[in-house]
């Protein structure tokens, strides 16, 4: 398949300020691609570049091979799920989801057969005549979704569409967004702040930092192989270390802590907690192994995670470890010291 | 259950009785002795005699019917000018122009409001006259060589109706279009929607509310004018407050005065319902 | 300190009392009959505080009927607005000529005032200031125009403009060489007479400009050009005659049409007292002249010509031969529901194309 959109050193500024620089990516036809980033690191910009609602400074954005340069945005084969969903308060339900085919200048029953297969799609018939202001969060979110989809755009862009819900409902949707655009097949450009949406959603995922792309990969890729230091640290839970020192065999934090991997200038030290072996059986070649103290268990079923101290560290410097929950380690206590290996691999180093 | 209705309905009238009394002592008890003596007739040894004559009289003498369907007719029009003219202003200000501006030009309207509806008259006065300042700026440019006959027109009547009433249209407009959320707009055009598409089937419909309020202010402020019909209005310009004033003052005739502002009450009333029945507005949503 | 903050306090206190206690005088009036100047003279030499409302012949008689003739303590109505509506509705009291210093005013205008504005035997007015209305008129655009009948000369179309109230149609009368005065005895004619005014009216309306309807109104027609012969108030035309010499007041050959404001007394009123001082105090030579300077409306102050401006004096011997003073229509008192007939005539012509 091909790439559907290329998006070419596009950078924008307001005034002093760069709100996107200089980012290049393209994506797949039928692909899921999240823009990952905290809260005015220049998504939503970059979004609305792709819509036609702001120029890009630099660079060019191509839709098919096609430079949108100078198109408006009614023209443009896209579709945008606004952050604020920007419902039509005075239209019904159905009117919402029509009011783009009626620009289509589409016959009355051809617009009706659309809508309706749309609605039934996100599980929405029978709410014809409603108000949008008389919906729950989660239907007002449908309905935005399905009045964007209804037009077949090429891509649709989807602002934080889940921001607005609470946690049970985002949950929820999370996985049917995802199901839905397997089923219809189109592309979606899917912005968040939120990592876990990203991870499970997406084909490929961007994460933007200050307007620059730090890396682009699958979600597999991004958590096992962050590229940068900042992506280590955004994406997914990760022990932090300060590295002071490091020579041709080891680096040393802050603490004095001594580990033994090769990577001269290193500055910093990201472990994640799930990569620790409690009690690892001796011999693996490419483990590391040393012991630490357990301060304290912090228990939270599957996700249970100790809070220990490097014993090695002259200044305790923490490391939280999980608990996988199962039998082995039930009597696990704290100020027990324990053995703990890591795979050389996931002692990741900036 | 009907133990908590009856202790909800005594806090409401508690709550309720002083403003309707209030209201009672403010506004409706200085018209009651207008009221009554709206249906009393002098009879012929001085005495007061209960009658609907002054109503009647309304119905059966056309000066005084036309007058008022003349007025109400003038009324409507600049009603609807107001609307045309300051509709675009309105929008400009509220999601256009930076707020600093708008705020700088909202005082800009409200000068009319500062300096009187007399002054702002003899203002127009001043500008539309044959030897005026307009005519005068038109001759001496030579786009002219006789003076137009602006001022003692219809033309500067509705001008000078429009120019003290089209705050009244801005403003509520304005705080309806305040709250709409930019990206509705950006949402329609994403959606394929021209310009002009947008300002029918989501901009307007949106201020629907606020353009509802402000009509009925500019109409009732219009066809309860006396000044800019009278003034500028020019020498056919007889508008139905005129004979209301002249009932009073000139005839001394306050029973058929007071039918008069009470039918005028009663009909601009009628007219205001009948258009919010036309474009199916309901009066509780207005000025929400 | 405590003092000081309890002396100021009791001063203030007295102050405010004393401010309280004093006596008012409100009087309701034409705007230029009570100058701030001889107000202060007043307040000074008599210690009464006075109000001033400013008003005209309609709005008095609405206010005054109203309140049943409360709320003020001297009034200024026209004398010929006075009986019709006494009887009707009993908003003054009969004057007390005795308090009255007669001495001071023109004889001949006091009576003439006595006797318009009696009712049972009563009269209900002192006379004050007196003026008349005719035409102001731009000689050099229409020199030729010396009658009320200009108002319709169609050689002035488009240049003509007038107020649309009862004295037109008397003015109009009289220029169709009718005398509505003579015909006060007898509704029916009147009526007839009314109906012949309304039709000349409307028929000639195409020739007229705008009508007038306020003193500032009236001098700014003629004043910036828009019309060229309108009927007008004398000191209108004169103050206008300063800025511009082409434009005058002009006594019309059919006869210019006089007005005489008075004193009266409204029913409940306060302070009559203080009124009758007040009408002594302004009827002095002294103060009458001051009047008639600043405005330029004659007086009925007997002694007032010693202190009159020669410019006034001018203004009144250009407008007026012997012949015309005597040619002046006084106003006589209206009889009851004339004005109902004038009204609709009015709103008739008005609402015409
Ligand atoms: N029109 C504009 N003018 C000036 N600065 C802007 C403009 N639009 C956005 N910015 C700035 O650009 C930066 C990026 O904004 P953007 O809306 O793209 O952030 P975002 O990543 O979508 O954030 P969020 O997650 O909070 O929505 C912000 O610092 C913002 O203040
Ligand atoms: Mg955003």
């Amino acid at each position: 398949m091909g790439n559907i959109l290329e998006v070419k050193n596009v950078s924008k500024y307001f005034g002093d300020f760069t709100a996107v620089k200089d980012v290049d990516f393209v994506v797949e036809e039928g692909g899921f691609f999240s823009i990952l980033g905290s809260s005015g690191c220049g998504k939503t910009t970059l979004l609305r570049m792709i819509a036609g609602f702001q120029h890009e400074s630099e660079g060019d954005i191509l839709i098919r091979g096609k430079s949108m340069k100078g198109i408006p945005p009614e023209k443009r084969p896209v579709n945008i799920v606004f952050q604020t969903l920007a419902l039509f308060p005075m239209m019904n339900v159905y009117e919402n989801v029509a009011f783009g085919l009626q620009r289509k200048k589409m016959s009355k029953p051809e617009i009706e057969a659309l809508v309706n297969e749309m609605l039934s799609r996100v599980g929405l018939n029978g709410f014809e005549t409603k108000n949008v202001t008389e919906l729950s969060g989660g239907q007002r979110q449908r309905v935005a979704i399905a009045r964007s989809l209804v037009m077949k755009p090429e891509i649709l862009l989807l602002d934080e569409p889940l921001g607005a819900l609470d946690r049970k409902l985002r949950e929820h949707m999370k996985v049917e967004l995802k199901l839905l655009q397997k089923e219809i097949g189109t592309t979606f450009i899917y912005i968040t702040h939120d990592q876990s949406e990203a991870l499970v959603m997406s084909d490929k995922i961007a994460v933007m930092h200050q307007g620059v792309f730090e890396q682009i990969a699958t979600p597999r890729d991004l958590y096992r192989n962050p590229k940068t230091a900042f992506v280590a640290g955004f994406v997914g839970d990760s022990n932090r270390f300060e590295i002071t020192q490091s020579n041709a065999e080891q680096l040393i934090t802050e603490g004095g802590w001594k580990i033994n991997k090769a990577h001269e200038g290193a500055k910093l030290l990201f472990i994640r907690p799930e990569a620790l072996i409690l009690n690892p059986s001796k011999g693996g070649e490419n483990i590391e192994t040393f012991s630490v103290t357990i301060k304290t268990i912090l228990f939270d079923g599957s996700n249970t995670k100790l809070s220990t101290t490097v014993d090695d560290s002259s200044s305790g410097e923490e490391l939280l470890i999980s608990l996988p929950q199962n039998a082995e380690f039930e009597n696990l206590k704290e100020g027990d010291s324990i053995l703990v290996g890591i795979h050389k691999d996931d002692l990741k180093s900036y | 259950m009907s133990m908590e209705r009856k202790g909800f309905n005594v806090t409401f009238y508690l709550l309720i009785i002083p403003v309707l009394l209030w209201l009672f002592i403010l506004i409706v008890l200085p018209h009651i002795d207008l009221f009554v003596s709206s249906f009393q007739v002098e009879a012929d040894d001085g005495k007061k005699v209960f009658s609907f004559d002054n109503y009647l009289a309304f119905f059966k003498q056309q000066i005084y019917w036309l007058t008022f369907v003349k007025t109400a007719a003038y009324a409507i029009g600049v009603t609807i000018l107001a609307f045309v003219i300051t509709f675009p202003i309105a929008f400009y200000l509220t999601k256009v122009t930076s707020k600093k501006n708008a705020s700088f030009l909202i005082l800009l309207l409200l000068i009319p409001l500062w300096v009187g509806e007399l002054v702002t008259v003899y203002g127009w006065m001043v500008l539309l006259g044959d030897h005026g300042i307009i005519n005068h700026l038109l001759m001496s440019v030579g786009i002219i060589d006789k003076p137009m006959n602006m001022l003692y027109t219809n033309f500067s009547m509705i001008i000078g109706l429009l120019y003290m009433s089209m705050l009244f249209m801005v403003v509520p407009v304005m705080s309806t279009l305040e709250s709409l959320d930019d990206s509705l707009i950006e949402a329609a055009s994403d959606l394929g929607a021209s310009k002009f598409t947008i300002f029918r089937r989501i901009i307007i419909p949106y201020a629907m509310p606020g353009i509802v309020s402000g009509a009925i202010i500019v109409f009732m402020l219009v066809i309860g004018d006396y000044l800019a019909p009278n003034i500028l209005g020019g020498k056919s310009s007889l508008w139905f407050t005129e004979q209301i004033y002249n009932q009073f003052l000139q005839t001394f005739n306050w029973n058929q005065g007071a039918a008069f502002g009470f039918l005028l009450l009663m009909l601009s009333s009628g007219i205001i319902w009948v258009a919010l029945k036309l474009s199916g507005q309901k009066l509780d949503k207005v000025g929400s | 300190m405590i003092m000081k903050k309890v002396l100021l306090g009791a001063i203030a206190l007295a102050l405010t009392s004393s401010v309280m206690a004093q006596e008012t005088l409100k009087i309701i009036t034409w705007k230029g009959y009570a100058p701030k100047a001889l107000v202060k003279e007043f307040e000074k030499e008599t210690g009464i505080k006075v109000k001033v409302t400013y008003s005209n012949n309609e709005e008095m008689v609405a206010k005054l009927r109203a309140t049943r003739g409360a709320g003020f303590d001297l009034a200024q109505p026209s004398q010929d607005r006075i009986t019709a509506v006494q009887k009707k509705y009993k908003i003054y009291q009969p004057i007390d000529y005795g308090k009255v210093k007669t001495d001071q005013l023109i004889t001949s205008m006091l009576d003439a005032v006595k006797k318009n504005t009696g009712v049972d035997g009563k009269g209900y007015g002192v006379p004050h200031v007196y003026g008349t209305t005719g035409m102001i008129v731009n000689k050099k655009n229409a020199p030729d125009a010396k009658d009320w009948s200009d108002l319709w000369n169609p050689k002035y179309k488009g240049k003509i403009s007038y107020r649309l109230k009862r004295p037109l149609l008397i003015a109009t009368a009289f220029g169709m060489g009718e005398d509505p005065f003579a015909l006060y005895g007898d509704k029916a004619a009147y009526q007839k007479l009314i109906d012949k005014v309304e039709k000349k009216l409307i028929e000639t309306k195409p020739l007229v400009k705008n009508y007038w309807t306020s003193g500032d109104t009236q001098v700014e027609i003629i004043k910036s050009g828009d019309a060229d012969v309108i009927s007008g108030w004398d000191a209108k035309g004169w103050s206008v005659h300063k800025t511009n010499p082409d434009i005058d007041f002009i006594a019309p050959k059919s006869g210019a049409l006089g007005w005489i404001d008075t004193f009266a007394i409204p029913a409940k009123a306060k302070n009559i007292e203080g009124a009758y001082k007040w009408i002594n105090f302004m009827m002095r030579p002294k103060n009458g002249a001051a009047i008639t300077n600043a405005s330029n409306y004659g007086t009925a102050s007997k002694g007032a010509p010693e202190f009159l401006d020669a410019a006034i004096k001018a203004d009144f011997e250009r407008s007026f031969t012997k012949e015309d003073i005597d040619n002046i229509k006084w106003h006589p008192p209206v009889p009851d529901g004339f004005e109902a007939i004038e009204a609709k005539a009015l709103d008739r012509i008005k609402s015409a194309k």
